[in-house]
């Protein structure tokens, strides 16, 4: 892969809140230095646990919060300290699909004007050119031109995770990050979001993000996978690769956590014990050291970089 | 079957009265738990399994929901006709249940410690005042609660996910339960945290020999769990038997929907997915016919025009009635379709 077809560039990206404004101030760290470049027209899975930092890295490269070091390369310009109006050329090109449409939709205003409302902060459209652009959206994602007049609530939540959709692809975008789109889903409609969202990739030629504890549907859904624990990025691989040959422990201890799908295949794994640490006291050395059944003494002490094993297997262990 | 019969639930139907009417969102449900044994009871939201589970232990929303025909029994007592008084005793003694969120569900005031002991006050006669500290220590420490010795004194939201749903463990266990029904007790947690709590379970069912019932729409925590399976589709059974044989062979097209619908650790990536068209109707419209038929690929006039009954599978000897009672015996395969072993 040449540089130019790197859309988006990540470099030693940390994340921290501060929080607690009366009891003493802490710092949550919750990126601790991310590097990843993601390439135009692919779709990078985000893996990892609750409070891994996953749904961070995403907003805080969409800038929707101010990195605290590091940087955010879009299309070859750094968008890391531009201000909020300078910003809104990467907001017309950068969308976002939530887990929750319910959550993410004003419920008071119809299908029309929620899917509208982006074309009339950014574009000059005429009232008719964004009814014509929403309905033909409307027929892209599958759903009748009669939801035009509609509310919300009167859709079930694979019609609404449709309707967010449409409004995602409203601007034409180059990338779309889906935060969870289909945890919130029954299983029968989920595989139904996921193929329209093939096809919208395909479509329109989009950069995906896909975030996701749902190990299966990520693999599924992406070209390369990064595993994250605690802020960092453990390890980063074709989706297929890092599924048949995990190198990291905790890849290993997360895919074997996956219920297997086959009732004869039942094994009695031991599923690693132990809780995640606080990103407010972050452990010395690796992340994962505290967990690891491979620890040893240089892992409390020695950070292990992000380094290459093979093209493009990036890990960060260091008996990788 | 090894073990000895511990619920049986049969033909139960129930409704709610709701301002557009009295909706049946139950249809005549059946099925037994024998000792030692899990039944994993999936389904989509809406189709009843939670309902159905409420109604064993007569938890229905008091008075809009009503269980309106056919009979629960555990261990021999009809449970629908016991004097409420009774159902207290039951109710988190001999049959608990753990739910989805347990952070609703604890109370957010009291200590995990505490809402432990009020289970031992209230069912646990046999542990005296004094040792009640002890025994609770001892519980956490059973579901592997990690430094319990602090945790006891923790409010709920001073834990992760994964401790409260060991807390809510604890709590059912502590009344020595011969019954645990378990509501997507893992649904909300992470799949790591998910693998340690269904690995839990399943040591202390083989310590305890409790009866499991398991509600969930996991498929994948079904293979994991369970011994039979009931799979329900708007308010009715739609196919149950062996775990193994609804792998392998899932009959009806709804099963073999939810099964092919989950992405595989081997399939294709960034390939199209099978679906299942449409979307689950609301107990309001239900039809009249098969319920699945207009989600169907394979239905055609019959299935649109008459509704299937539920059947064993395949059937024996051309003597239905036999063969019923032959599948009732050897816990084998109920199927609700006409095309059932037709379609390919």
């Amino acid at each position: 892969m040449s540089e130019a077809d790197t859309i988006i560039e990540v470099r030693g990206l940390v994340q921290h809140f501060s929080q607690g404004r009366y009891t003493g101030r802490r710092v949550v760290h919750a990126l601790n230095g991310v590097d990843i470049s993601i390439r135009r027209g692919e779709t990078l899975g985000v893996v990892g646990e609750t409070g891994c930092g996953k749904s961070t890295l995403c907003r805080a490269i969409m800038r929707l919060y101010k990195p605290t070091a590091g940087s955010v390369v879009f299309e070859g310009r750094d968008i890391t300290r531009l201000h909020e109006r300078e910003l809104r050329f990467v907001r017309r090109k950068m969308q976002m699909i939530f887990q929750d449409p319910a959550d993410s939709m004003n419920s008071r205003l119809n299908v029309g004007y929620i899917i509208e409302e982006p074309l009339v902060i950014q574009t000059r459209m005429s009232a008719a050119e964004r009814r014509d652009k929403c309905l033909a959206l409307l027929r892209d994602v599958g759903l009748p031109e009669d939801a035009y007049h509609r509310y919300p609530h009167e859709f079930s939540g694979g019609q609404r995770q449709r309707i967010a959709i449409a409004r995602a692809l409203a601007l034409d975008p180059e990338v779309v990050v889906c935060d969870e789109p289909v945890s919130a889903l029954d299983v029968s409609v989920q595989s139904q979001i996921l193929n329209l969202l093939l096809d919208m990739q395909k479509e329109h030629s989009l950069t995906m993000i896909f975030i996701s504890h749902a190990l299966s549907v990520v693999r599924h859904m992406s070209d390369r996978v990064a595993v994250m624990y605690l802020g960092s990025v453990m390890e980063l691989a074709d989706s297929r690769k890092i599924y048949e040959e995990p190198r990291h422990p905790y890849t290993v201890a997360l895919i074997a956590a996956i219920p297997k799908t086959d009732p004869n295949k039942r094994d009695e794994k031991i599923p690693f014990t132990g809780e995640i640490p606080s990103p407010i006291d972050l452990p010395s050395g690796c992340p994962f050291h505290l967990n690891c059944p491979r620890k040893e003494d240089r892992c409390e002490r020695e950070r292990p970089e992000l380094r290459e094993l093979s093209p493009g297997h990036f890990c960060a262990c260091h008996f990788a | 079957m090894g073990g000895k019969e511990l619920l049986s639930v049969e033909d139960v139907s129930v409704s709610f009265t709701t301002d557009a009417g009295t909706v049946e969102v139950v249809d005549r449900v059946s099925f037994r738990i024998d000792e030692g044994r899990t039944l994993a009871l999936v389904g989509e939201s809406g189709c009843g399994k939670s309902v159905t589970a409420s109604s064993i232990m007569r938890l229905l929303p008091h008075p809009y929901g009503k269980v309106t025909s056919g009979s629960i029994r555990f261990d021999g007592e009809d449970v629908l006709a016991l004097p409420i008084e009774e159902m207290y005793r039951l109710r988190g003694g001999s049959i608990s249940m753990i739910f989805q969120e347990p952070m609703t569900a604890l109370n957010p005031v009291h200590t995990a410690g505490r809402q432990i002991d009020e289970i031992f006050a209230l069912h646990r006669d046999d542990i005296g005042k004094k040792y009640r500290e002890e025994a609770i220590l001892a519980i956490l420490r059973e579901v592997e609660m990690p430094s319990a010795e602090s945790r006891v004194d923790n409010y709920p939201f001073q834990l992760s996910g994964g401790m409260r749903q060991r807390v809510m463990i604890a709590m059912a266990l502590a009344g020595r339960p011969r019954l645990l029904i378990a509501d997507e007790p893992t649904t909300a947690l992470d799949v790591t945290v998910q693998a340690q709590i269904l690995s839990l379970m399943r040591s202390l069912q083989r310590d305890t020999g409790m009866g499991l019932l398991y509600i969930t729409h996991d498929m994948g925590v079904v293979a994991e769990m369970s011994d039979d399976v009931v799979v329900m589709y708007a308010g009715q059974i739609v196919e149950s038997g062996p775990v193994g044989a609804i792998f392998a062979d899932p009959v009806h097209p709804y099963t073999r929907g939810l099964i092919e619908s989950m992405p595989l650790l081997d399939s294709v990536p960034k390939s199209h997915l099978p679906t299942i068209q449409g979307q689950v109707p609301s107990p309001h419209d239900y039809p009249a016919t098969c319920r699945f038929a207009n989600r169907c690929a394979w239905a055609d006039d019959q299935c649109r025009n008459a509704a299937p009954r539920l059947e064993p599978f395949p059937e024996r000897g051309g003597v239905p009635a036999l063969a019923e009672a032959s599948a009732k015996e050897e816990g084998g395969r109920m199927v609700r379709c006409f095309k059932a072993g037709t379609i390919t």
